[in-house]
């Protein structure tokens, strides 16, 4: 402020000036008299000179009256001047400044404001006349705050500090913005009792301020939520925040923590020299990088982390606090670590895989030839790596077609593996069959990264297989031939057959149908003996008879193609059993068959078969009183066994490997005649059916003859 | 006419080339009292031209049964069954196969080709002399011939 300090100098100066008037007055009124009449001592040139010596006192007192107004005017003068400039600088300050003056009187009505009201506010002071018309322009969120303003000012205070209010304020244009509102102390001018109410555009730093304070939350919720570890540090390095990632990784609650430990507590013992180091490096180059941490969590099992820290200081370069961030890496490492063993061990597997290994790169140059493919091929890895496939001589000129082929619809996103058969030339021009097997490894995006192959050089295997084509040829050819020989001799057994069964019975009935007749018409002139040879000769030609049916009908068996039907073995059985009651009907017979046996076969041969065993079961128990026979079937092994079981005289078990031969026959032709042609009969039939028979007897305790048919014979 | 004339009028074709199978026939017709007249053929060529021949050789009048043997040299039974068949004159004559052959073919081709019986001559003679018995009874005397 200026006001003071002339005024006082200008007060000082008429208080001077008055004192040495009234002192130089004096001492002239008590000595210049004195000094005259020592000087003087004529009275009429005394009184003379005392005229003289009053005039001279006004004439200096003038003088001196003249001088001091001077420069009282002057003073008065440059002063006014200097407080018009100063007028005019705090008008121009007041009504061009950056903020509305508004005068308020105590009937709260604007007695004065600044121009800078319509610039700021956008109003005339027509439109804003008293705090109530403010009032209606104020945000209705912001209206306590105004009503504060307005209490302030209604009470009277004049002590107050300038009291200040933010507050929304609507423009004339629409316009919300913020304002601060600072009112004055209460002053009395020209003897009006008045506040300054001065009303400044603080729009732009609020904004600022409210978006500082945003992004400082945005931090703090960062800083508490992020995924990574986060504390930090007070200037004595004791933790004074931490967030929940770390806690969680630590096992600690906050309270345990905050401003209680230090990152040493929180770490193995063998890292605190890692942590010193930390702190040298915060305290010297502001920040300490990439410290790998072994911390040991509250439960006492341990994790690998990575720690980076940035320091803060204040002006005077005094640590301030400390940012850490840490991430657990002890996942990390242990995935790190099993890939690397799968890759030792896949790299393993390829150096030492029998077959090949070739790897090409997403434009199909080779990047990979195991040293199994340079055995395969000739060449090395260092003459290959690079090279497109048909940069040289390498796959077949006939195959190339097919293995572009195959390659092209495996990278347009066909198959991601195939396997291509192809020959290729080694490096000494030989050409080798290898099988292919091409697998593609894409990435995320689906791009090629590479193709593997593993290659097997099957050029023996080939080979062979051509080898085994042409002795496969041959035996077919011989095939054919047995075949053909095989047919022949058929035919020719066949007709054998016919002819034995023809031309050989014709010669028998001849002997027989004469020796009858002899025995008819020349009985007399043959004597006993005689006629007991002429029976034998007829005996003896009978029996052949028989025996040339029977090895007829054996060799029918093996002839005959099989027509496979469902035969209903219990009537078949019945049936037969019946017609032997009935050659024999004073036999006592006990017959039993199970009912609903039905087996899968040749409907004739099965006939045959069961004639065969029945007829056998009927004869061997013909010495018995009472002949038992029983036919039934049970389950084993998820196949249905038929037997015939009789009570006959069975056979002995010694000879059971003669049983089913032809010819071949354990009871005397007196006991029991027979052709013994019957068993294998039946055996051979079974056989054609790809069955089973087997015998059982004890000798006089009856035989049991057991077979079994499978469901589909062939 | 009497039935009885009528029965002796009726003759029996046997053909047959085995000579003894010819006696052996005869002798058990004999044994069974069929009197009635027994023509032979030697073999199958002669059968046809007794049968379906004109003049000389040719049969008046046709037999009442034809006991054909099928194995013969030159033509076999079938075929001159088959030549039977075929004739007008000889299609609805009685021919009874009576051979050595127990053959499935020989049985399943013959009566495809007409047969009335197959009898497979039997080893035992007295068996032989049974069938033939009933042979002749059943052809000679039960059975009405169609004209």
């Amino acid at each position: 402020m200026w006001e003071p300090k002339t005024y006082r100098l200008f007060q000082l100066n008429t208080w001077n000036i008055a004192l040495i008037y009234l002192v130089m007055g004096l001492l002239w009124i008590l000595f210049s008299d004195r000094l005259l009449e020592q000087l003087v001592n004529n009275p009429a040139t005394l009184t003379r000179y005392q005229t003289y010596k009053g005039w001279f006192y006004v004439f200096i007192t003038a003088v001196l009256l003249v001088v001091l107004l001077a420069r009282y005017t002057a003073r008065i003068t440059r002063m006014r001047k200097e407080f018009v400039e100063r007028f005019d600088l705090y008008r121009s300050l007041l009504e061009q400044g950056n903020q509305v003056v508004l005068q308020v009187d105590e009937r709260r009505n604007f007695i004065y404001t600044n121009p800078a009201i319509r610039e700021i506010l956008g109003y005339d002071e027509d439109e804003l006349q008293n705090l109530d018309d403010l009032e209606a322009k104020v945000h209705h969120s912001d209206i306590d705050r105004f009503y504060q303003i307005r209490d302030v000012y209604e009470a009277d205070e004049r002590d107050h500090d300038p009291f200040k209010k933010q507050l929304r304020i609507r423009r004339k244009d629409g316009s919300w913005r913020w304002f601060q509102m600072i009112l004055t102390d209460k002053r009395s001018f020209e003897h009006i009792e008045s506040r300054l109410l001065l009303v400044r555009d603080v729009h732009d730093e609020t904004i600022v301020f409210e978006q500082l304070r945003e992004s400082q939350r945005r931090f703090e919720h960062l800083f508490q939520e992020a995924p990574v570890g986060y504390h930090s540090l007070g200037s004595d390095f004791r933790i004074i925040d931490i967030n929940k990632a770390e806690l969680e990784l630590l096992g600690y609650k906050r309270e345990e923590v905050v401003g209680k430990m230090t990152w040493a507590d929180l770490i193995a013992t063998e890292d605190h020299p890692t942590f010193e180091r930390q702190k040298k490096d915060l305290l010297e180059k502001g920040r300490a990088e990439n410290l790998k941490y072994t911390i040991v969590r509250k439960d006492g099992s341990r994790r690998t982390v990575i720690l980076n820290a940035k320091a803060f200081f204040d002006d005077s370069e005094r640590l301030l606090y400390a940012l850490a961030n840490v991430v657990d890496l002890t996942d990390q490492l242990e995935a790190e670590k099993k890939l690397g063993d799968a890759y030792r061990k896949l790299n393993y597997h390829v150096q030492n895989t029998p077959l090949g290994f070739v790897e090409w790169n997403d434009r199909l140059r080779v990047t990979e030839w195991s040293p199994e493919s340079e055995s395969i091929f000739g060449w090395s890895k260092e003459e290959v790596t690079g090279m497109l496939v048909d940069e040289w001589r390498f796959i077949h000129d006939d195959d190339a077609p097919l293995v572009a082929e195959k390659m092209t619809e495996m990278l347009a996103g066909g198959e991601l593996r195939n396997v291509i058969s192809n020959r290729n030339y080694t490096k000494s021009g030989n050409v080798l069959y290898c099988e292919w097997h091409n697998s593609a490894l894409l990435d995320d995006q689906g791009r090629l990264v590479s193709v593997m192959s593993l290659v097997h050089d099957i050029t023996d295997r080939v080979r062979a297989q051509e080898k085994i084509r042409q002795l496969n040829r041959s035996l077919e050819d011989m095939v054919r031939e047995r075949t053909r020989k095989l047919e022949l001799a058929n035919k020719e057994l066949e007709t054998f057959a016919y002819t034995v069964s023809h031309d050989l019975r014709a010669p028998l009935r001849s002997i027989d149908g004469f020796s009858r007749t002899l025995m008819d018409q020349y009985q007399d002139q043959l004597d006993e003996r005689g006629i007991g040879f002429l029976k034998r000769v007829r005996n003896a030609s009978q029996r052949m008879g028989l025996l040339i049916d029977d090895i007829l009908a054996l060799s029918r068996i093996s002839r005959i193609e099989l027509n496979v039907e469902q035969v209903d073995l219990s009537s078949l059985s019945r049936e037969i059993l019946q017609s032997l009651q009935e050659k024999e009907p004073e036999r006592e017979a006990t017959v039993d068959v199970d009912e609903n046996m039905v087996v899968t076969g040749d409907a004739r041969m099965i006939r045959i078969m069961m004639q065969n065993l029945l007829d056998n079961a009927w004869k061997y128990t013909s010495r018995r009183d009472h002949t038992r026979i029983e036919v039934g079937s049970r389950k084993e092994n998820g196949n249905t066994i038929i037997y015939v079981q009789d009570n006959g005289v069975g056979f002995p078990m010694k000879y059971l490997e003669k049983l089913f031969l032809p010819f071949q026959r354990l009871h005397a032709q007196d006991d029991f005649p027979g052709t013994g042609v019957g068993l294998a009969t039946v055996q051979r039939i079974i056989h054609r059916h790809a069955g089973a028979i087997w015998a059982k007897s004890d000798e006089n305790e009856g035989a049991v003859f057991s077979f079994f048919l499978p469901d589909k014979s062939v | 006419m009497s039935a009885s004339k009528n029965t002796e009028e009726r003759y029996i074709l046997l053909v047959e080339d085995n000579p003894d199978d010819v006696d052996l026939t005869i002798m058990a017709l004999d044994k069974s009292n069929i009197l009635n007249e027994v023509r032979v053929a030697r073999d199958g060529e002669e059968a046809l031209r007794m049968l379906l021949g004109t003049g000389e050789e040719g049969l008046d009048r046709l037999p009442a049964v034809v006991l054909l043997d099928l194995n013969m040299p030159r033509v076999n039974g079938l075929e001159v069954l088959r030549e039977i068949r075929r004739n007008e004159r000889t299609r609805r004559l009685p021919v009874v196969i009576l051979t050595s052959s127990r053959e499935e073919q020989d049985i399943v081709q013959g009566y495809d080709l007409g047969a009335n019986s197959y009898i497979r001559k039997p080893v035992d003679f007295d068996n032989f002399v049974g069938a033939v018995r009933q042979l002749g009874l059943y052809w000679l005397v039960l059975n009405e011939p169609a004209l």
